[in-house]
């Protein structure tokens, strides 16, 4: 069976039984089930608990060897030095996946290492497929599962998050709902002990809620297989490598030795792969949105509208520093812009319509740089000039997008100001159109485009055979 | 049975100078010509041009600058005097003698194993800036030509690559060289654990390689 088949149980299980399953709130086992059980989950659940008869209404079962029915997927959350013992349990049930929320495993030191190479030992031989150990879980705003052990679900959107931490997955779903930005499935991998990030690059690939994958890694063990299904995926990726900076020189007797820290081969591996890296969370979702929203670009000349001459030349500058261009517009263009432009304004890109424009000169302008066919995207920006109507503005930008879209030229919207503006863009985000409060940033999610529209370039040209 | 499989067979780990470049010719890559002996009357000095470089050849000395092993701008009057002084130097080991090269310009190409990625190649511009501005780029092994057209527009010396002050270059036999040393690499994956193409001499017409060094795994 192929990857996408062998993960098919574990996330969309028809039923689930959780290991661990407890009465007290403070057990990681009581909040797996309430979670499964709260967000509405249409499956069969089993809570498997050999000291309670009971948990939340369900009737508990002993061991998941008790359990009448096929089980799809296990969710084990007890000590470590029990996880075999139950991974043997699952192995005779012929449970088809299991997800090991429980740490004390590699992470912590050579007991740890021996008891997950002896689960992973139990899982190979019995054919399960096993998420972590040491992992979160995952959770499934798509199909309404939340199979991990904090409370809170994503909102419903186009981007898979796979990450290697926990703490920080949970952090990076709250920063996602609190910029509005949604997400399709989250899976935190844990140790990657045997399910890692090039089987869910693949299973995210066949996935049809998923658009862009977004991805938190820390360290790969099989390089050779992350790059082959990185090459492979139709869809974009954007990742944060961490752990950059760890001095990892290989044995420096050569100068490639000496100049070969492992982040620098990192980054050419993505680069050679097309995966775009992000430096930050705030950066992976930039660009996620960006990629998710926005069509890619086969040019790089970059139309500016601004309400204030200075944010303009910021983007103008982040966009040439970049690799990106900012042409100058065509004689025809500049003509049809005058009778918008006010007199102290020169018609040219940058095009500043000044800070006392409305909605009217906001939408004309930014409709006919979007037709000169020397421009490839659009950068509309605002900054709160006081005069200013940034939500006249936000008005302008949505109708451009509604109107516009067969153009398939990117629109990206740069808001400068404060609270104030925070609240104005609430529309733009809504609608999942890329708004960023600062130049650098809406630069780079222009770029970002750019790199997407070579890498489909490349995939096309690609002949139709997997390398590896 | 190549160089390097006998190198290997033997249990050793380094290869001299002139193993590695029969090991590169052999792969088709262009090293420069050279001439190998312990003794003054081993070397045809009718074959040389000169001014020509000596260096300590032997798989037991990887840093032949550091200990004085290499001499440059020899010319035909100080030949035997010059090849005399370092054979005394170094009187176990052989010495490597080749003409001195033209150069436009100094590139880097190397093989490192990766512990995450394995079998990796690097570019980069080579001479004293290499270490300073660590102005390379890497791809994992194998790549395809667009990998190594990519390599060259990728490090910050690019514009160099480009013609910049009007220095032509043959920016098409750099990529040939990449694609020929990835598939070298491909070739000894099993073995190879590391390997310096630098200097390689780039010239209006093609590449050569002016030293190397390679160790097995």
């Amino acid at each position: 069976m192929g990857t996408v088949e062998d993960l098919r149980p574990i996330f969309s299980p028809k039923s689930i039984a959780v290991v661990g399953a407890s009465r007290s709130p403070m057990k990681i086992g009581y909040e797996i089930l309430q979670n499964i059980l709260v967000h509405g989950y249409r499956g069969k659940v089993y809570p498997i608990n050999p000291e309670t008869p009971e948990i939340m209404g369900l009737k508990t079962q002993p061991s998941v060897l008790a359990v009448k029915e096929d089980i799809d997927l296990v969710i084990v959350a007890v000590p470590a030095e029990f996880v075999p013992k139950v991974m043997m349990e699952c192995a005779r049930k012929k449970v088809k996946g299991v997800v090991v929320i429980s740490s004390g495993f590699g992470e912590t030191g050579e007991r740890g290492r021996q008891l997950e190479a002896e689960i992973l030992d139990i899982a190979r031989k019995g054919g399960i497929r096993l998420v972590g150990p040491n992992t979160l879980g995952y959770k499934d705003p798509i199909d309404n599962l939340d199979a991990a052990f904090v409370f809170g679900m994503p909102q419903k959107g186009e981007i898979a998050l796979i990450s290697q931490s926990g703490a920080l997955c949970v952090g990076m779903i709250y920063y996602a709902n609190g910029e509005h930005i949604g997400l399709s499935r989250v899976i935190s991998v844990g140790n990657k002990a045997d399910i890692d990030d090039a089987d869910l690059i693949d299973y995210l690939d066949a996935d049809p809620a998923t658009r862009v994958i977004a991805m938190y890694i820390e360290g790969i063990k099989d390089g050779k297989k992350f790059l082959d299904s990185a090459r492979r995926c139709s869809k974009p990726i954007v990742a944060i490598k961490a752990g950059r900076t760890a001095a990892g020189s290989a044995a420096a007797s050569t100068h490639t030795g000496s100049l070969s820290g492992s982040d620098a081969v990192y980054d050419s591996a993505f680069r050679q792969v097309h995966i775009q890296r992000a430096y930050d969370v705030d950066e992976l979702f930039d660009l996620a949105r960006a990629l998710a929203y926005q069509p890619a670009i086969h040019g790089n000349r970059v139309g500016i509208i601004s309400n204030g001459g200075g944010a303009g030349i910021m983007i103008a500058d982040w966009c040439e520093s970049l690799g990106l261009r900012v042409p100058n517009i065509s004689k025809k263009t500049a003509e049809a812009l005058r009778p918008h432009l006010p007199s102290i304004s020169t018609a040219r890109n940058p095009v500043d319509v000044t800070g006392d424009a409305r909605f009217h000169r906001y939408h004309a302008t930014g409709a006919i740089m979007l037709n000169d066919p020397n421009v490839d995207a659009l950068i509309m920006t605002c900054v709160h000039a006081g005069i200013a109507r940034p939500r006249e503005y936000v008005g302008a930008v949505i109708k451009l997008v509604e109107e516009k879209r067969n153009l398939k030229k990117p629109i990206i919207a740069c808001w400068v100001g404060g609270p104030e503006i925070n609240e104005v863009v609430q529309d733009l985000r809504v609608k999942n159109i890329p708004v960023y409060p600062s130049a650098m940033r809406a630069a780079k999610a222009v770029r970002c485009l750019y790199d997407e529209g070579k890498r489909l370039e490349l995939i096309d040209k690609k002949p139709a055979k997997n390398s590896g | 049975m190549s160089i390097i499989d006998s190198v290997h067979k033997e249990g050793r780990k380094a290869l001299a100078e002139n193993e590695v470049k029969e090991a590169l010719r052999e792969a088709g890559i262009p090293t420069t010509d050279f001439q190998v002996g312990k003794r003054f009357d081993q070397i045809d000095a009718k074959k040389l041009k000169f001014p020509v470089v000596m260096k300590v050849c032997s798989p037991d000395i990887l840093h032949k600058t550091d200990v004085g092993g290499v001499v440059l701008d020899i010319t035909k009057d100080q030949f035997e005097q010059e090849f005399n002084k370092l054979s005394q130097k170094f009187p176990k080991e052989n010495i490597l003698v080749e003409s001195m090269q033209d150069r436009k310009v100094e590139v880097i190409i190397g093989l490192i194993n990766d512990r995450t990625f394995g079998l990796t190649i690097m570019f980069g511009l080579g001479g004293i800036y290499t270490e300073v501005y660590k102005d390379v780029t890497f791809r994992v092994v194998p790549i395809r030509r667009q990998d190594a057209e990519e390599m060259l527009k990728e490090i910050k010396a690019a514009p160099i690559l480009e013609g910049f002050r009007k220095i032509k270059l043959d920016r098409e036999a750099i990529i040939n060289l990449l694609l020929a040393v990835s598939a070298f690499g491909e070739k000894h994956m099993e073995i190879l654990d590391q390997m310096d193409l630098n200097p390689v001499f780039v010239k209006t017409k093609g590449v050569i390689v002016v030293d190397a060094k390679m160790l097995l795994k």
